[in-house]
């Protein structure tokens, strides 16, 4: 995929070279809606309304990581979201099933190369650090997603959130500790693989 | 050994994602290594990136591709429907210039005649035209409205007859040459050339008028290019919301 020439021809107003670079990073936007907001559907709406708003303004785009600049998108749309969210009633976190009871592993986490017991460990390190995101403030979340849950460097952070490098630093610094904190009540729930895994040590 | 800093904890951070310039790292690297509550904060934030990295990723529910509807975008408008629009824009608007034509046309033809001035300015040169030369030539100054009616009052038809002899009696006069003679035909010579000016034959004026053959054919023209240019754009729009619902 020739990424500056579909976003050439999409500037142009060609739809179907915008849609494939849709195609190419809807994942990953789906996913920073879905840890910042915490909710299947509302993520699913988020990144639909990020997508559109990046084609309306996609001749703004001046070059650099077209990925920080979804990503600006996607993070707005999820704090036009949160905003909503605050004025009208919540949803279930979980999806529901007919009986209005939570799944405890939704259909979404099936991976036919995982045991029961793999599949029953990843939903529970993903439920741990999704309460432990919910925790944090928005801003926070959004940095800590995109730097940690994406892998994006601090100057891709920094554009994607529209904020200065230094803030992007400390507020990552701040929200890993936090989250430290906050995993620590689920350290004894977490399977062992999850558990005192660090890296090398300098 | 010391509490950790925030600075410090800021620090650490940016050296787990290599984000710290190589000049501090080795600095910060020794004080890791001296300080047993720095190593802790190292450790404890090393773990905790690690397991944000070990989320597992989803795949979207479902493309987000957009639709023409939802980017707002029409369907181009193909090269013959503008072709056909502008042909049946030309010929609607020459059909209306038609139209404006034969009005203008008709307006012209029944307005008065109109006598033309020669210098003499004004309307009483109107009565003039209506009557014949005078009996003797008049020096043409201007002023036309000053004319004595009285010499003018004669007939134009008179004046015409009157040529005709005069003529024979000038060539009749033409072997003995007098002055008397020679003075007439200047006389009559000068008389017609005023009558000449002064009362051109007014012919009955014919109305312009745009042949009814080229109004019909500019109205087809512009219902039929219309109609194309209606037609293509429809099937494009149609083609085009085909295209966008696979």
């Amino acid at each position: 995929m020739n990424e500056s020439a579909l976003i050439h021809d999409a500037q142009h107003g060609d739809l179907d070279a915008f849609n494939r670079l849709v195609l190419a990073y809807q994942d990953a936007l789906y996913n920073t809606a879905l840890r910042i907001l915490g909710d299947e559907e509302r993520a699913a709406d988020a990144t639909q309304e990020a997508f559109i708003s990046a084609f309306r303004a996609i001749n703004s785009f001046r070059g650099g990581s077209f990925k920080a600049w979804l990503m600006r998108t996607v993070t707005n749309a999820c704090y036009d979201e949160l905003r909503r969210q605050k004025r009208r009633p919540t949803t279930p976190l979980e999806p529901e099933n007919d009986d209005d009871e939570e799944i405890e592993s939704p259909r979404w986490l099936a991976d036919s190369s995982m045991s029961p017991e793999e599949k029953f460990e990843v939903a529970e390190l993903e439920h741990a650090i999704q309460h432990c995101l919910e925790a944090l403030p928005t801003d926070f979340r959004a940095v800590v997603v995109l730097a940690d849950v994406q892998g994006m460097d601090y100057a891709e952070v920094a554009a994607a959130v529209h904020t200065p490098l230094g803030t992007v630093k400390s507020r990552l610094a701040r929200a890993r500790l936090r989250l430290r904190e906050c995993l620590q009540d689920f350290w004894e729930l977490l399977p062992a693989a999850f558990r005192l895994e660090s890296e090398a040590a300098p | 050994m010391t509490t950790p800093s925030f600075r410090d904890v800021e620090l650490i951070s940016a050296l787990l994602d290599g984000q710290l310039p190589q000049q501090d790292v080795a600095r910060l690297q020794l004080r890791i290594a001296a300080d047993p509550e720095l190593a802790a904060v190292y450790q404890q934030l090393s773990q905790t990136r690690a397991l944000l990295r070990k989320l597992p990723t989803r795949r979207a529910p479902r493309n987000f591709t957009l639709t023409p509807k939802m980017a707002g975008v029409k369907a181009p408008a193909p090269r013959s429907f503008l072709l056909f629009r502008f042909a049946s824009a030309f010929a609607s608007l020459l059909l209306v210039l038609t139209f404006a034509a034969n009005g203008l046309g008709q307006l012209a033809a029944n307005a008065p005649a109109a006598a033309p001035a020669y210098g003499m300015g004004g309307g009483p040169m109107t009565e003039a035209m209506e009557v014949p030369a005078p009996a003797e030539p008049r020096p043409q100054s201007g002023g036309g409205g000053e004319i004595e009616q009285p010499a003018l009052s004669a007939p134009s038809d008179a004046s015409e007859d009157s040529a005709a002899p005069t003529e024979e009696s000038t060539h009749s006069l033409a072997a003995e040459p007098t002055e008397s003679v020679e003075e007439i035909p200047s006389a009559k010579a000068g008389e017609q050339d005023y009558q000449s000016r002064q009362m051109p034959e007014a012919p009955a004026r014919k109305a312009f008028r745009v042949p009814g053959w080229l109004q019909l054919a500019l109205l087809v023209t512009a219902l039929l290019a219309g109609g194309a240019a209606w037609f293509i754009n429809w099937q494009a729009q149609a083609r085009f919301g085909r295209k966008s619902k696979k």
